[in-house]
């Protein structure tokens, strides 16, 4: 069953520039749904459109079957965690919790069992008495899932809740919010980051936002998948890049041939790149089209193939971190300069030559446009 | 840590600072002590002593005399009408400053600008409108005259430090007492106007000070003296006590009394309400 659906969703800023255009999305119940992008894709101002916190200029939005653009924040059955942990400097860590429920008029023993028992899973039952001054970030962030807990919603909305943390305790930040949504299995989940790492590590779904003149001209959403999907299969040269660390390497070409399944591709070089012929089962444009050939650094492989499809490069730097090296090589003219990941320590050093292969199954050829091409129906 | 040591004044320019700060300490507190210690001698020991003298016996007489002459009538009257006051202020301005620093409405910051405005409004040119109000309306001679022209003379300023304190609180906490299911006046009295502790202390103390030596209005709005405040306390004794120097100046001194006691002890926190605004928090 649905529980969070967004249905040609806009949001604009006094009739100016649009911050949010076509946002349609459909989130099942006790999914984690994570919205990423760049800085001002509007990922944030979604969130506070779910949440109630920022009006809906044009679209719908229900939760639950129900039509909420009209709703207050507080009778949408959503609950917040804030960036900045937002809690309420005045009052101890139990009030904090419990403040939603004293004004929802609910039961003051019901209210101690929810406290108490929300206190115990995040294990801060013995800092229930200090005010929020008292504690460290990582405790600080506990009590404001916490006070989201209590309030058993149907939707947790977490807004970068980890960005103010240190990297450790992030990761184990990361780990807690993923066993606490295992528990609340029936609640879904919006999760606004800019970090590609936390959205691959806890989504279900990922929504890629984009911003700027892409956003106008296509709407705010990038794609919608899996985290494997967007990985595996971008729809465009924008998510290609955004996903992946280091980023995809794009290496313009222009089609000179394709037939029965096999397209041959030649690089872009001002001495003449490369003649790839890669059996990739995507549909070719036309020969002559322009296309972008892309290529993650992970799979770019050392040494010469035996196959046709490979490039050399003269080697610029070389980065080791033990358990992989980053080869950095020069571009040719038009061409970003490229990155390979190798495993272990690469014998590669700068001013060499090297060689690389492109497996065919690893490839991304993405049109004049910017848009993948579709691979062939088997 | 940072290798480098912290730069200390040269010895010329600490002396300079302690020679001013010496001189300034002697400005201000040289006349003070004047007050006090003229105030403990007796009639002659003033005429025959040197001005700065001190006194060659304490002689509490003067204090005796002026506690028991109506004194008490005044501080009552004070209390009452700068405690309701304040009271008064404090609240209505600090709904003003919630609404204006965190409501969105039209006209929002054409209002604060007119409020603030205000300030600049010199007292005088208001005295006789409020006179022929105040004697309309039949509140003349009577401590409930002075709390209207108090309050709104005295909210402008108040509004403007309380506004800028409520700006400083993050909106966060007012969109989590959203999602907690608070509205507007929930949000103010539980959130904003706990947090605005330091901000509203200095409304009342600086209010408070103000109003406790505040001369004119008291002057024109009472005329017996079961109804004047403290700051007519002397005005009044003059007449009683006119070439009786030492009596005047223990009329002095228990006149500042209070304010000196409350000073002392909200100093702190006026400075630090004063400076809040300016730091980030």
């Amino acid at each position: 069953m649905t529980q969070i659906t967004l249905q040609s969703v806009h949001k604009t800023y006094g009739g100016a520039v649009p911050v949010i255009r076509n946002v349609d999305l459909d989130i099942g119940a006790g999914e984690f749904c994570v919205f990423l992008g760049p800085s001002g894709c509007g990922k944030s101002t979604l969130l506070r459109m779910v949440a109630g916190l920022e009006a809906i200029s044009a679209g719908d939005l229900h939760i639950g079957g129900v039509r909420m653009n009209d709703v207050p924040p507080a009778h949408r059955e959503v609950a917040m965690v804030f960036q900045n942990y937002a809690l309420y400097p005045h009052m101890s860590l139990f009030e904090n919790m419990a403040f939603g429920l004293r004004q929802a008029r609910v039961d003051p023993k019901e209210i101690e069992r929810r406290v108490q028992d929300a206190a115990k899973i995040l294990q801060i039952t013995h800092l229930l008495d200090r005010l929020p001054k008292a504690l460290s970030g990582g405790q600080r962030q506990r009590v404001a899932i916490g006070r989201a807990i209590v309030r058993q919603p149907s939707v947790f909305l977490f807004d970068e809740p980890l960005s103010n943390l240190d990297a450790a305790l992030r990761v184990h930040m990361r780990t807690e919010i993923a066993r606490l949504h295992r528990e609340f299995n029936r609640a879904s989940a919006i999760y606004v980051t800019h970090d590609q790492t936390e959205a691959m590590a806890l989504a279900d779904k990922i929504v890629l936002l984009r911003a700027g003149q892409g956003m106008l001209e296509h709407g705010s959403v990038a794609q919608i998948g899996s985290p494997m999907d967007l990985y595996h299969r971008p729809r465009d040269l924008f998510v290609a890049g955004f996903l992946g660390s280091p980023r995809m390497n794009f290496l313009p070409a222009t089609v000179q041939s394709a037939e029965r399944g096999e397209i041959t591709l030649q690089i872009d070089g001002n001495s003449g790149g490369e003649r790839l012929r890669l059996a990739a089962g995507i549909v070719a444009p036309a020969a002559g089209s322009r296309v972008t050939l892309g290529i993650r650094p992970e799979h770019l492989a050392a040494g010469p193939s035996d196959g046709s499809a490979a490039i050399t490069r003269r080697v610029r730097q070389v980065e080791h971190f033990g358990e992989y090296s980053y080869v950095y090589l020069d571009g040719t003219e038009g061409e970003e300069d490229l990155i390979a990941k190798v495993i272990g320590h690469s014998p590669a050093r700068p001013g060499d030559n090297e060689s690389f292969s492109i497996p065919s199954g690893d490839c991304h050829v993405f049109d004049a446009a910017g848009f993948a091409l579709p691979r062939v129906q088997a | 840590m940072s290798s480098i040591a912290k730069q200390q004044p040269k010895p010329l320019t600490r002396s300079v600072i302690w020679t001013l700060a010496l001189g300034w300490l002697a400005v201000t507190l040289l006349p003070l002590a004047f007050v006090l210690f003229t105030s403990l001698k007796s009639q002659q020991d003033t005429f025959d002593s040197p001005v700065w003298a001190l006194p060659t016996h304490i002689d509490w007489s003067h204090y005796a005399s002026v506690l028991q002459s109506g004194f008490f009538t005044y501080l009552r009257n004070s209390l009452f009408v700068v405690g309701l006051s304040v009271l008064l202020i404090v609240i209505v301005s600090a709904m003003a400053a919630y609404a204006l620093a965190r409501l969105k409405f039209r006209f929002n910051k054409p209002l604060f600008a007119l409020i603030v405005a205000g300030m600049i409004v010199p007292l005088h040119i208001t005295l006789v409108p409020i006179y022929l109000m105040t004697k309309a309306i039949g509140l003349y001679d009577t401590p409930f005259a002075l709390i209207g022209p108090y309050v709104a003379t005295s909210l402008p300023v108040s509004i403007f430090i309380l506004a800028e304190f409520m700006r400083q609180i993050p909106r966060e906490l007012e969109e989590a007492a959203e999602l907690d299911g608070c509205g507007p006046f929930t949000i103010f009295r539980r959130i904003f106007l706990p947090l605005s502790g330091p901000g509203v202390a200095t409304v009342a103390i600086y209010n408070a000070i103000g109003l406790w030596n505040e001369f004119i209005f008291a002057y024109v709005l009472t005329s017996s003296p079961g109804n004047r405040t403290l700051p007519l306390a002397l005005w009044d004794f003059q007449g009683e006590y006119s070439s009786n120097i030492p009596a005047m100046l223990a009329v002095v001194t228990l006149t500042s009394l209070p304010l000196i006691v409350a000073y002392a002890f909200g100093q702190e926190r006026i400075v630090k309400g004063m400076m809040a605004g300016s730091l980030k928090g």
